[in-house]
């Protein structure tokens, strides 16, 4: 795909799910600091490959790093000052605390164990571009200035570890997303 | 409480709650699991009706794009990350301000801006399409009537502002709080109307206004350096004449206080620092004080030094000062 119709399939995501996610961090957040959060993870989710998986999953991933970035803005919130309102933002994690998906997830340890042990089995060269981009937080043009490689490769090896890692971890790929905070 | 509390429920997500019925509501919903989940239910019910508005996503979208430097990076990729220095501007402005800006509807169903400040001991200036400038003290909470700059020139405030109206003679400025229309043509005035104070003040910088009070027929015309203080126990006002500077000085960073009672500096400060308090020894509670504090200052230090003058022992406990 060349990079301009990469980005039209980005806004098309963008126009699709934004609305949503946008009401949604609404619920906890403030309407001025919204948008930068959702900004904040469509760009990050962008770099790490996510939008070339499949749809439905997309979506799931989506609205747990917009989750996760909401309890982390309160968790901010909450240090930010000695009087700060801590009832109402207490309430607020709580209530994002009651909106974990539908499928109910849950940090476990041995959850963490599992996928850390899968990556382990990763071939060496997308396992390096791999916690280099969820482990080290590094952007895709980083680790190929790095690696010295295009940013086209990075970006192609971390899209087939992707996939990789759905196929063996099905059921716990969601959890990916809840551990290294994307 | 074993019947659910919806008035409670309804209050709270409009913001209405005194801090007693808030207190309550707090303890309801804390009570139990059960009870969270039932407002947490309430809440999506509530915030699902009210999901009329449009987003502007294409509006949205051009943002995120323009967050992205003009200039691509040598390696050509399409994101740049300089969206971090908008997401360190973003984590600023919370750390430091915490004003919140919210856009609701009214029964017109238009849409209207809703300005509140929060617990910060820095002030938040807004410019109206006027050109007004107005000021917001701590935990005030400030809006424009729809129509505002068509016929007349209405805002609400809950709190305290400063404000700066421009000159228009043709439109009429006027500041509802709680129980008083403040009335203004061009003029600079400091309004401190917190719904559950005992006093409302109003200090008049420059210009001429002009104050109907619910319940008082009497309208008070002020000058400039008088200052106008309301009892809403007692239903009276008077009018004093005062340096009217030092009462607009906090929103240069100092909170001035000119022989007042121990009750209402902590009243004040209240507002300001975001606690709650209880004098248990009522001789106390009317001694009087006079001084200045910076808005830096702990609310450690400015009790310190009150107890220099008057002689008090205070204990914190979670937001709450007990003085004895």
């Amino acid at each position: 795909m060349s990079r301009s119709k990469e980005i039209e399939h980005y806004k098309v995501l963008y126009l699709k799910y934004a609305p949503m996610l946008l009401r949604f961090a609404q619920k906890f957040i403030d309407v001025h600091f919204v948008e930068d959060i959702v900004h904040d993870v469509f760009v990050r989710l962008w770099d790490k490959q996510i939008f070339r998986l499949p749809e439905s999953e997309v979506k799931k991933i989506l609205y747990t790093a917009v989750r996760n970035a909401c309890i982390d803005h309160l968790r901010k919130l909450k240090l930010a000052k000695r009087f700060v309102d801590h009832h109402a933002i207490q309430l607020k994690l709580d209530e994002l605390d009651f909106f974990k998906s539908s499928e109910g997830i849950f940090m476990q340890h041995d959850m963490m164990a599992i996928i850390l042990k899968h990556i382990e089995e990763l071939p060496e060269k997308k396992q390096q571009i791999f916690r280099m981009s969820y482990l080290q937080q590094m952007k895709a043009n980083e680790i190929a200035r790095d690696l010295n490689l295009s940013v086209r490769t990075v970006e192609n090896q971390l899209y087939r570890t992707l996939l990789i890692l759905r196929k063996k971890i099905p059921m716990a790929f969601i959890y990916l997303f809840v551990f290294f905070k994307i | 409480m074993k019947e659910t509390p919806y008035e409670l429920f309804e209050q709270y997500l409009q913001n209405t709650l005194d801090t007693e019925a808030e207190r309550a509501f707090y303890e309801w919903v804390n009570a139990s699991n059960e009870n969270k989940q039932l407002f947490f239910e309430f809440k999506f019910w509530k915030e699902a009706g009210n999901e009329s508005k449009e987003i502007d996503i294409e509006a949205s979208w051009q943002r995120l794009l323009a967050k992205q430097d003009p200039a691509p990076a040598r390696t050509g990729s399409f994101l740049n990350y300089s969206f971090l220095k908008y997401a360190a501007a973003v984590a600023l402005v919370i750390v430091g301000t915490l004003l919140y800006l919210l856009i609701f509807s009214n029964k017109d169903n238009t849409l209207a801006t809703l300005y509140i400040t929060g617990n910060t001991t820095k002030a938040d200036q807004l410019v109206l399409p006027d050109g007004t400038n107005v000021v917001l003290g701590p935990n005030s909470t400030f809006s424009l009537a729809p129509a505002f700059n068509d016929k007349q020139r209405v805002v609400y405030l809950r709190g305290e502002a400063l404000f700066n109206v421009s000159q228009n003679k043709k439109k009429a400025f006027i500041v509802k709080t709680a129980l008083q229309d403040i009335q203004v043509l061009g003029t600079k005035f400091n309004v401190q109307a917190y719904p559950n104070d005992l006093y409302y003040t109003t200090t008049l910088l420059e210009g001429a206004v002009s104050m109907t009070t619910k319940g008082l027929r009497e309208k008070a015309i002020l000058k400039p350096n008088q200052q106008l203080i309301y009892n809403r126990k007692n239903n009276s006002q008077k009018v004093q004449v005062v340096d009217a500077n030092r009462y607009a000085s906090w929103v240069e960073g100092y909170y001035y206080f000119a022989d007042q009672t121990l009750n209402e500096i902590l009243s004040r400060l209240s507002h300001i620092y975001g606690f709650s308090f209880q004098i248990e020894n009522p001789a106390l509670a009317t001694k009087k004080f006079t001084g200045t504090f910076r808005k830096e200052q702990s609310i450690d230090d400015i009790l310190a030094i009150i107890k220099i003058s008057i002689p008090i022992t205070y204990t914190f406990t979670n937001n709450n000062i007990i003085i004895k």
